[in-house]
């Protein structure tokens, strides 16, 4: 097989692999408000990138879900947006949370026994 | 930021806000400007924070999400059959049409033997027939393509498996508690399937698409150019030269009244033979449509065969006048009788029409409903 095929197959299952697990990203780190930028460094720090374009987008759709909710701080020198959890977002955070333990717990298992 | 950063930046926010609806433009706007600035910064260009960022068009999409479609995934397969069977029908019929219109009334035995006017002719010909079949298939694309806008908009549905008779029982429960008030028909259950229809409940798509081929093609002509539903011939006379002459056999006059009473009829099975092509398979609603398009058919053919005065009343005399016995039109002219001749076409329309419902009620009855049991039989 083509090596560049390869790779595009790679990086779209990664994209995918990763993409299910950005919600409950952004929903740990915003139990205090935060920024966008802010969320993107601070998730960064912690060895998940998540670009900018796809972090926006997702803030606000999960302000409409009401899993967020935002305001904006304009006593700054600029304008900032500051995210945070809603109660509801709180709740579904903790279950996700219990979710993706046990999914990883699965995982775990399943790759040992594979190798 | 320098003025040439400021301006580069507002011009991105515009590429994306302005992909986005009205109410989010602002909001989005300030939310763009913050990140842009804190990229910048960290970036030391706006310019590489621009690059970072990607494809503005990209980026708005993002923001406007998968859920924003004209025609969703559930309609749009419908809607590519639909558009193509609605397009070459109206094409050919157009086409056709324009073109056989355009060389009754302009041909001239006489311009065949002048490069100049056999020049002029074609090009008459082309740019007319061409000009009205384009209009119409964007005419057609546009109907059709709002009749799917608004199936999407409202998701009407298309699906098997709810047509059977309404009962009682489909009224959903009142919602006594938060579990009760989930919708049971939203829930997917393997009992929801559709059987696959056999071989004898499947219906002949080829068929259904002729007819409608016909329908359009006939109600075209009748729209169009009803003059040319009779007696065509050249004639060379002295006094107003080479022409062509039309005896239409319809009555022109009341045209008006004619032409409704038929379209409806037309109508009507254009309709059923839609609906057959997308259901793909006798069942009841096919049934149900194939009898009302019949008793509309029906009533429509006896509106235009018996009450209205259908037949052009001067359709004999003309014949006598102008064709001197030519191929026998005298003859021909004594012997036509139209309240004899308007018997035997709504003979033969009641009685294909009623073979038709008959042949369709048959098979749903016998094939088409036979799976909806084998389904109660899955669920028991």
């Amino acid at each position: 097989m083509h090596v560049g095929t390869d790779k595009a197959i790679i990086d779209s299952l990664r994209l995918e692999l990763r993409r299910g697990t950005l919600v409950l990203s952004v929903l740990s780190r915003t139990d205090e408000p935060k920024y966008g930028y802010a969320l993107v460094q601070s998730l960064l720090e912690k060895g998940v990138p998540i670009d900018p374009n796809t972090l926006y987008p997702l803030l606000r759709r999960l302000e409409t879900q009401g899993l967020l909710i935002s305001e904006w701080e304009t006593s700054g020198p600029k304008p900032r947006k500051y995210y945070r959890r809603t109660e509801l977002g709180t709740e579904i955070y903790k279950e996700l949370r219990n979710e993706w333990n046990q999914m990883a717990g699965a995982m775990e298992l399943l790759m040992k026994e594979e190798s | 930021m320098d003025d040439k950063d400021f301006e580069l930046m507002e011009r991105y926010i515009y590429q994306v806000v302005r992909r986005l609806p009205k109410e989010q433009r602002d909001d989005v706007s300030m939310e763009l400007r913050e990140l842009i600035g804190d990229m910048a910064e960290e970036k030391e260009s706006v310019r590489e924070a621009l690059v970072a960022l990607g494809d503005p068009a990209e980026f708005a999409k993002k923001y406007a999400g998968e859920s924003r479609y004209l025609i969703g995934p559930l309609y749009i397969d419908t809607y590519w059959n639909v558009l193509k069977i609605a397009l070459t029908c109206t094409v050919i019929a157009i086409f056709s049409i324009t073109l056989g219109q355009g060389i009754v009334e302009r041909y001239d035995p006489g311009l065949v033997t002048d490069l100049g006017s056999i020049i002029g002719f074609v090009t008459y010909l082309f740019s007319t027939t061409l000009s009205n079949t384009m209009n119409s298939a964007i005419g057609i694309f546009g109907i059709v393509t709002i009749v799917f806008m608004i199936m999407e908009h409202y998701k009407v549905d298309l699906e098997e498996g709810k047509d059977k008779a309404w009962t009682v029982d489909d009224l959903p429960k009142k919602p006594s508690s938060e579990k009760d008030g989930v919708d049971e028909r939203a829930i997917w259950t393997p009992e929801r399937l559709a059987p696959v229809p056999g071989k004898k409940a499947m219906l002949p798509r080829g068929d259904s698409i002729a007819d409608i081929v016909f329908s359009v093609i006939f109600g075209a002509i009748l729209i169009f150019a009803p003059h040319i539903l009779g007696v065509v011939w050249v004639i060379e006379d002295n006094v107003i030269g080479k022409g062509v002459m039309t005896i239409p056999i319809f009555n022109l006059d009341k045209w008006n009244l004619i032409l409704p009473v038929f379209l409806i009829s037309l109508l009507a099975g254009l309709t059923d033979a839609i609906l057959r092509v997308i259901i793909g398979r006798y069942n009841l609603k096919v049934m149900v449509s194939s009898i009302v398009s019949g008793l509309i058919q029906i009533v429509c053919s006896v509106t235009l065969f018996k009450i209205l005065p259908i037949w052009n009343p001067h359709f004999g005399n003309e014949l006598r006048r102008f064709l001197d016995n030519e191929f026998g039109a005298t003859e021909f002219a004594n012997y036509f009788d139209p309240v004899w001749f308007s018997n035997v076409i709504l003979t033969i329309i009641i009685i294909a029409t009623m073979v038709e419902v008959g042949i369709t009620a048959y098979r749903t009855l016998r094939y088409g409903l036979n799976e909806e049991r084998s389904e109660d039989k899955v669920k028991a």
